[in-house]
């Protein structure tokens, strides 16, 4: 991934532009009590550009455009400034940006210019630019330096955080240079020549402690959850449980006379929410809501009936979809094959399960005016426009305090930020500054969960028994519709979320790949690995089938398919070599490889089944990554464990299903997931690699599902088509 | 009033006693270090410890914490140096963090009642704590440092 939308040209000129609006004494401190930074002004004296400020007693403070929920970009992408800075990383500090499109946007095309920290991006989006600007910042530092020293400034080199003239050993520190330098009128121009050799890197590729550890080990860090406000009330708002539903009655005056509850209100559309004193009250008051809902079609809706309806459409062929790959004519192929290999797979809806519970504070003031909010969110200049056109106020009037995310996972893009527009709604009902929690029953019934599927593969041999023809057909309704609206029109609905990683590496000379949107009515969005997991789940399935049928090894196999591919192969023999895979192995492993967006994985699963209780156990699983250049090696194998258990845990116990178009689950107790004892070994191997960095927070667990399936198949000689995975359903396939 | 002692400070709250402790310690008393999860003991991020052993707060009323001692992640030690603290700090283990004060919660109370656990023991003490961003190798791997550097007396 190396084109970006922004140029090069139009970057260097943004900051420019603000070096130009350079004053100093302007600097900004934390507010009191809460977590993100208010703009104030102060007499403290120091450069300050929209990515960075240096003090003058050192200190650097550098911008985290991205949202901090576990991945680990706060410090990946200011340790990307720093290095080209050459910052002492001892006195970098990282703080949340402000929401602002024209300075801190996705520079990835389809992120339309806004802010979105979303499917593996924000390290690979941003470390050209990031790089730049720090080079640029480090080349105003020397360029100061030289005029206050009165050398030309080739002869000046720089240290961590001191510029250096060798020839007369005087030495200038950064803070004692921001003491005195002002930015340029025109800011020097840097190119990709200027930049360092990565064998020149301090920080990029070590690892560097993750800035934002020390206050998660001691309760410390704050998350919206966690912000309190004088006179501050607290709220529960419920939703329609049928997506489209709305309030026919409701309890109201009954509720509002419950001990501590303020105000029970109407939220329109669709929603009832329950203001009190104290949280307390509110959840009291919420669990004593009974609302009459109207009937709609969507009511109607039951998730057994849809996965049925699926298998069909997607078994018919004349149902055409979006052509998303395509090579030489796949249907002649298959049609005049010797053999032609099938086979179908099915997903369920899976929710999000983010540790923290959707919530948000906010402090409508100016008679309704204006407003604070607390939000921890990956779209925040969506935040703001969703809050904005809520109250009906500019969206300049929106101050938006950047919060840390409890977890992600794609629930806090949502475009209309239906969990942060509540404290909004309910703060200007009464007056005051408004937390409202969503209940975890809530958080689960009003989720909005990755589609469900249906996947049909064909495959054909030539009368030679080579593999002539690739045929992938999906069948799901499309969650960006509802995640991000405005860039699903905005992208005449590409990119797809149901279809990522579904293109296949393979070298196969006759490819289709397909996808039929399905609209379903139900409440969706991004969900961690978004389609790729289930995608790769039916397509690595498949290809092992196609391997154990022609009786070939599954590696050897994928190896011969990969010959075209030298990036690739390595990092398939790299997992093998690494679990000592043996050609023709039955010892319940399985294998898979998958690619997205440049991200390269190669997975094998060891799997044991309890064929008394159907209960499968994953003890081990390695996992191969060529990521391009690792930025944080040891936060790169944390997010590959990480997105790895995710990933085996929707494959093992996670589902949400409708019954009369309502969400079944409620709670941990019927949404199970994983926990330590049923949690394996994840051993990982990063890739030597010099090409720029791409995803892997999101993606890195893509390749799991597959592998499991696949070791599930090597042990039992039977094939999983349905996830997930639960007892009973495997017990039903060893029956067979 | 209910009386009870929370970090060694003796605290009186004027609150019902079917309260959760949780939402006493977050909302009344500003120990947001320990989080709401789901409201039914089956998460183990709000695990505090209730005369010295691990509890869910947001499933223990009042009425039980009444008189006792309550320690939180904010109280249990000084400027973040327990053993625990430290070896998750080393090891790395959190990402995004939320249920991390109550492993760590759930970690104390397994060394003190196990200075040197096994897998079976660490599976047991720490099966209520759910962790989503998967980080339980880390917390294994951390657990067994930390119990290290308690027997070394560092």
């Amino acid at each position: 991934m190396t084109d970006f939308p922004i140029k090069r040209r139009d970057f260097l000129v943004g900051v420019g532009v603000s070096g130009l609006g350079l004053v100093f004494g302007l600097d900004l401190q934390p507010a009191a009590g809460a977590e993100v930074a208010h703009e104030k002004e102060t007499n403290a004296a120091g450069v300050k550009l929209p990515w960075a400020r240096i003090a003058p007693d050192g200190a650097i403070t550098i911008m985290a455009p991205a949202a901090e929920m576990g991945q680990g970009t706060m410090t990946a992408l200011a340790m990307i400034v720093a290095e080209e800075l050459d910052a002492d990383w001892s006195k970098v500090t990282v703080e949340f940006s402000p929401a602002d499109d024209a300075i801190y946007a996705n520079p990835l095309p389809f992120f339309f210019g806004m802010m979105v920290t979303a499917a593996s991006t924000a390290v690979m989006a941003y470390y050209k630019n990031m790089r730049l600007f720090g080079a640029q910042a480090r080349r105003v530092l020397v360029g100061a330096a030289a005029a206050h020293l009165n050398v030309p400034a080739s002869e000046l080199t720089t240290e961590p955080s001191v510029v250096v003239h060798a020839k007369s050993g005087r030495r200038l520190s950064y803070g004692e240079i921001a003491g005195f330098a002002t930015l340029p009128e025109n800011m020097p121009t840097i190119s990709e020549k200027d930049l360092k050799d990565p064998s020149q890197f301090r920080l990029i590729g070590h690892d560097i402690a993750r800035v934002d550890i020390p206050g998660k080990t001691n309760g410390s860090t704050q998350y919206s959850i966690d912000v309190r406000l004088p006179d501050m009330v607290y709220a529960t708002v419920v939703r329609a449980p049928v997506l489209g539903a709305a309030v026919l009655s409701v309890n109201d005056a009954e509720v509002a006379k419950m001990r501590d509850v303020l105000k029970v209100m109407q939220l329109p559309p669709d929603r009832v929410a329950v203001a009190a004193r104290t949280y307390e009250a509110a959840l009291a008051g919420e669990r004593a809501l009974k609302i009459t809902w109207s009937k709609i079609a969507q009511s109607e809706f039951d998730s057994d009936r849809a996965m049925e309806q699926q298998s069909a459409m997607v078994r018919d062929l004349s149902k055409t979809g979006v052509v998303i790959q395509t090579d030489g004519d796949a249907a002649a192929a298959i049609n005049g094959a010797a053999k032609v290999y099938k086979g179908e797979y099915h997903t369920e809806y899976v929710y999000h399960a983010q540790m923290e519970p959707l919530n948000s504070v906010s402090w409508v003031k100016d008679g309704g005016k204006s407003v604070e909010v607390w939000a921890g969110s990956q779209t925040p200049t969506h935040c703001v426009r969703s809050i904005a056109q809520a109250l009906g106020i500019p969206a300049e009037n929106v101050t938006l305090h950047r919060t840390f995310l409890g977890g992600g996972f794609g629930r806090r893009s949502a475009e209309d930020h239906d969990w942060a527009v509540d404290s909004a709604l309910v703060s200007r009902e009464m007056g005051k500054p408004v937390k409202v929690i969503w209940s975890r029953e809530s958080d689960v019934r009003f989720g909005r969960f990755k589609p469900m599927t249906a996947q049909y593969l064909m495959a054909a041999e030539d009368k030679d028994g080579r593999l002539v023809a690739w045929h992938h057909r999906l069948v799901a309704d499309e969650a960006l519709s509802m995640t991000d609206p405005t860039r699903f029109e905005k992208g005449k609905e590409f990119p797809r979320i149901s279809t990522t990683g579904i293109r296949t590496d393979y070298d196969f000379s006759n490819i289709l790949v397909e996808a039929v949107r399905n609209k379903l009515g139900v409440r969706m969005s991004a969900v961690r690995g978004v389609g790729s997991t289930v995608n790769q789940f039916a397509a690595e399935s498949f290809v092992d089938e196609i391997a154990f049928a022609r009786g070939e090894d599954p590696v050897e196999m994928r190896l011969a398919l990969l010959q075209k591919l030298p990036a690739e192969q390595e990092t398939l023999r790299a997992v093998a070599a690494m679990a000592g895979w043996k050609k023709g192995e039955k010892a319940g492993r399985g294998v898979s490889f998958v690619t997205n967006a440049g991200t390269i994985l190669a997975t094998i699963a060891q799997v044991t089944v309890d064929r008394t209780t159907g209960a499968i156990r994953v003890p081990k699983i390695w996992i191969a990554a060529d990521v391009g250049v690792a930025v944080l090696p040891r936060n790169i194998d944390g997010q590959l464990m990480s997105a790895a258990i995710h990933s085996l845990s929707n494959l093992l116990k996670e589902r949400i299903t409708f019954k009369n178009g309502e969400v079944q689950q409620s709670n941990f107790f019927d949404y199970p997931v994983i926990r330590m004892s049923e949690a394996p070994e994840v051993h990982t191997h990063i890739m030597p690699s010099t090409r720029n960095p791409v995803g892997i927070g999101d993606l890195g667990g893509i390749g799991v599902g597959p592998a499991v399936a696949n070791g599930f198949y090597s042990a039992t000689g039977k094939r999983l088509r349905v996830s997930p995975f639960l007892p009973e359903r495997v017990l039903a396939v060893l029956k067979t | 009033m209910i009386s009870l002692t929370v970090n060694k400070r003796s605290v009186q709250v004027d609150v019902d006693p079917s309260t959760p402790l949780l939402w006493v310690l977050r909302e009344h008393l500003g120990l947001t270090g320990t989080k709401y999860g789901c409201g039914v003991a089956q998460c183990g991020a709000c695990t505090v410890h209730l005369d010295g052993r691990p509890v869910r707060s947001c499933s223990t009323p009042m009425s039980r914490a009444a008189g006792k001692q309550v320690t939180t992640i904010e109280g249990v030690s000084t400027g973040g140096d327990h053993p625990v603290q430290r070896a998750w700090l080393e090891i790395e283990v959190p990402q995004c963090g939320y249920c991390q004060s109550g492993q760590i919660m759930s970690a104390v109370a397994l060394l003190e009642k196990t200075p040197n656990p096994g897998e079976e023991d660490i599976n047991r003490a720490m099966s209520g704590n759910i962790c989503r961003c998967g980080t339980y190798p880390r917390i294994r791997r951390a657990i067994h440092r930390a119990a290290e550097m308690a027997r070394a007396g560092a």
